[in-house]
């Protein structure tokens, strides 16, 4: 691992969708490591879009993003653990053969930690993927990304399919699988629930980085929380 | 990890195609299995014909079910897989673009050659066996004299002024042009849906358009590639053509089917890795 370098770096990044819609404008960025960073922006900003780019499930039109100094590939796809905002798990699949999947494409992976926490939120590890419901398909894909001893963990709207029990179990996941060594970065527009935990915030509009700074230092110099201070910057 | 995903592709492929080959056996069985009893030999009866008939017509449509299946299974597992929701699944994976394709090449060519060998040891099987009831000796005694025959008939003269080539080359370029025509089938449906890929709506719409124009580009290229092979064979006497030519003629066949393959490989690579759009 090369410390020297930042974790994220987007540089200029561009995304055009079907020739016309800009979803993602000329935007630089740096995401350090150690840092849970909320990614925050109000629907259609181009918070997923980036989050894509960045996995490498986007081929940007223009810019460049770099992961450890490198362009995304099979190193950054090591690194990188991501939850996107759908299920994506193959219904025919069993849940237990999801497991073995993960633990043998990728070497972070804990098993021990997957059984446990699919004990602890009552999962059967034989049930079929399609026999089960979406919140427990999302809290599955949740416990995939969080069972692995990732660089960066990109959570795409990880709270906004689940009830809101289960948030604070998700939320109490998320903080103590996380080590100091790795990054978190966390789109949503549920600010209330998450805040306690955000480091810093990017507030992102029209495909933009319209301000990246740490959660406290907007709360002293706005005087109010960051979902306050949120809604007056994106209210309509 | 090519192996990991091999066999992570093989088992996911399996369930469809194993059911039909399953279906296959059934019907040889229960077809070879009328010959081994009396059942030709009864006389007229309205269910053994009616049962006769059936069981034929089934045996003909699994015959055509299980290549159809195939072909289906690797279009649709390809789509899914890399082009739906499972493609977040894939193409998050620290592979190689490269691994991924080739394990989907790879394993939808293990099952078409399995399916083949399991459709020709079908059909091989019946006919031996009819042809053995009709002929009325035991099965290995027909065997025997099949065998006899058909050395007989390759070493005989005119067979060897025939063919001026040597029938080792022969075998060996029916074998390439196997492994090509195989891997070509499979590349071309990939190919066409990866294609369709690049359309901003309608994207299966988009692999079946490329699916018509890509057939109309590879039927002109070979026939480009055969036409002087046409020439020969309409102005020239056959015979007096060198087993040289007839070799270069070969070569040629195979490696333009060859070379399809490498520019489809390379189209779906540079797709894939260059062009990947999720929804």
């Amino acid at each position: 691992m090369d410390l020297s370098k930042p974790l994220v770096e987007i540089q200029g990044l561009t995304k055009v969708y079907n020739g016309s819609k800009l979803a993602v404008n000329q935007m630089n960025l740096i995401i350090p490591r150690g840092r849970i960073i909320g990614l925050l922006g109000p629907n259609g900003s181009g918070k997923t879009t980036l989050i894509k780019m960045i996995n490498g499930l986007l081929t940007p039109t223009g810019g460049k993003v770099l992961i450890n100094g490198a362009p995304p590939g099979p190193a950054s796809k090591a690194v990188i653990s991501y939850l996107p905002e759908r299920t994506y798990l193959p219904p025919g699949m069993k849940v237990k053969d999801i497991i073995s999947f993960f633990a043998q494409f990728y070497q972070d992976f804990s098993i021990e930690r997957a059984y446990n926490m699919l004990e602890i939120l009552a999962i059967p590890p034989a049930a079929q993927l399609k026999t089960l419901s979406k919140g427990t398909k999302e809290k599955i894909q949740l416990i995939l990304v969080m069972s692995r001893q990732a660089q960066l963990y990109i959570l795409d709207e990880p709270i906004a399919g689940v009830d809101p029990a289960a948030r604070d179990y998700i939320l109490h996941t998320i903080m103590t699988n996380y080590t100091h060594q790795s990054s978190i970065l966390l789109s949503t527009h549920l600010i209330t629930d998450i805040e306690a935990v955000l480091d810093e915030v990017i507030f992102i509009r029209y495909g933009q980085a319209i301000m990246h700074a740490p959660a406290e230092a907007v709360r002293r110099a706005h005087g109010k929380t960051v979902d306050a201070y949120f809604r007056e910057v994106f209210a309509c | 990890m090519l192996k990991k995903l091999f066999k992570q592709e093989f088992k996911s492929f399996s369930l469809a195609p194993t059911i039909a080959m399953i279906l296959l056996a059934v019907f040889t069985i229960i077809i070879m299995t009328t010959f081994m009893t009396s059942f030709w030999d009864q006389s007229y009866n309205i269910f053994v014909e009616l049962f006769s008939g059936l069981i034929i017509l089934a045996y003909i449509f699994t015959l055509a079910a299980v290549s159809i299946c195939i072909t289906i299974c690797t279009a649709v597992r390809f789509y899914r897989n890399f082009f739906t929701d499972e493609g977040y699944l894939m193409f998050t994976l620290p592979v190689k673009p490269s691994e991924l394709l080739l394990s989907k090449i790879l394993v939808a060519a293990c099952w078409r050659l399995i399916s083949t060998i399991c459709i020709c040891l079908s059909i091989f099987g019946i006919a031996f066996i009819a042809v053995a009831y009709i002929a009325d000796t035991g099965i290995v005694q027909f065997f025997q004299e099949f065998f006899d025959l058909f050395t007989e008939l390759i070493s005989m003269e005119w067979m060897q002024e025939y063919f001026i080539i040597p029938l080792p080359l022969i075998l060996i370029w029916l074998l390439l042009m196997g492994i090509c025509g195989l891997l070509f089938d499979i590349l071309f449906i990939h190919t066409c849906i990866c294609v369709g890929q690049l359309f901003h709506k309608h994207k299966i719409g988009g692999a079946i358009i490329s699916y018509f124009v890509l057939r109309f580009v590879v039927r002109i290229f070979r026939q480009l590639i055969t036409l002087p092979i046409s020439d020969v064979y309409l102005y020239y006497d056959t015979k007096s053509i060198s087993s040289g030519t007839w070799i270069l003629f070969m070569s040629v066949s195979l490696l333009a089917t060859a070379g399809m393959c490498f520019a489809m490989y390379f189209i779906c690579h540079y797709i894939i890795t260059r062009k990947l759009n999720l929804d």
